[in-house]
């Protein structure tokens, strides 16, 4: 059942330049495992040391974040269009510490 | 190396002070085939609202997907993040570099007292563990 899954111009080095793939999968997390098998170096910017998907790191289902709907167990069907979406963050150290970074 | 032009980063250093105490943000625009170059910034209202905003930024996934839409339509890509550091050097934080992607370039400006100071830009290594300097090459 393959589903499609888009792929953000950051993380293209990493699936052979690639914006989008066909994996095979019943949901969410099947159709992420599929991809960091066939892309292993991919798996270090999606995962963190937990096995947990990255905080900034979200799935969308068409125009819905998985967030609100099963998380990663929200199932998936053939020709469904999942789009992985950076959320960007930073700023500085949590005590202030001026100019001593 | 990233290219960008005097007006856009006066544009950058401008929002930082407007905004300043709290730190700005916004989405780097261009194109990049031998080089990058910045062609255009979209600014984004930073999505952490309280007092954190004094030293965090955020960019939610939603204002990211309509950004990367927009960039599409103008045949451009999202090539980096901008975003101001008030009272604190322009060196990307821990904090910066566990919410980092490699490939984009991390423009950051620091604020002293209200005015601008320095410009750095920096890549995520691809092992995650440290941020590699980029050189800014200023075009007039």
């Amino acid at each position: 059942m393959p589903v499609s899954l888009l792929i953000p111009t950051a993380l293209r080095g990493f699936t052979e330049g690639k914006a989008e793939l066909f994996l095979e999968g019943q949901n969410v997390k099947e159709i992420l495992i599929a991809l960091t098998e066939k892309y292993p170096d991919i798996k270090l910017h999606l995962f963190d040391e937990n096995n947990s998907l990255r905080s900034f790191i979200n799935v969308f289902l068409g125009e819905r974040n998985i967030k609100n709907l099963q998380g990663l167990d929200t199932q998936v069907n053939q020709g469904d269009k999942l789009l992985l979406i950076p959320a960007i963050a930073g700023g500085q150290p949590k005590k202030r510490d001026p100019f001593q970074r | 190396m990233l290219k960008i032009s005097i007006p856009i980063l006066e544009e950058i250093k401008s929002e930082a002070k407007k905004i300043y105490p709290y730190e700005c943000c916004g989405l780097m625009l261009g194109t990049e085939e031998k080089e990058r170059i910045i062609t255009e910034l979209l600014p984004i209202n930073n999505s952490i609202i309280d007092n954190q905003s004094r030293r965090r930024f955020s960019i939610t996934a939603e204002d990211f997907l309509k950004a990367e839409l927009l960039a599409a339509t103008k045949g451009l890509s999202i090539l980096g993040i901008y975003h101001s550091h008030p009272d604190h050097k322009a060196v990307p934080s821990d904090f910066d570099r566990e919410c980092a992607l490699p490939f984009y370039s991390y423009l950051i400006v620091s604020v002293e007292q209200k005015e601008s100071k320095d410009v750095t830009s920096w890549l995520l290594s691809e092992n995650r563990i440290s941020f590699i300097r980029e050189d800014i090459l200023e075009l007039s």
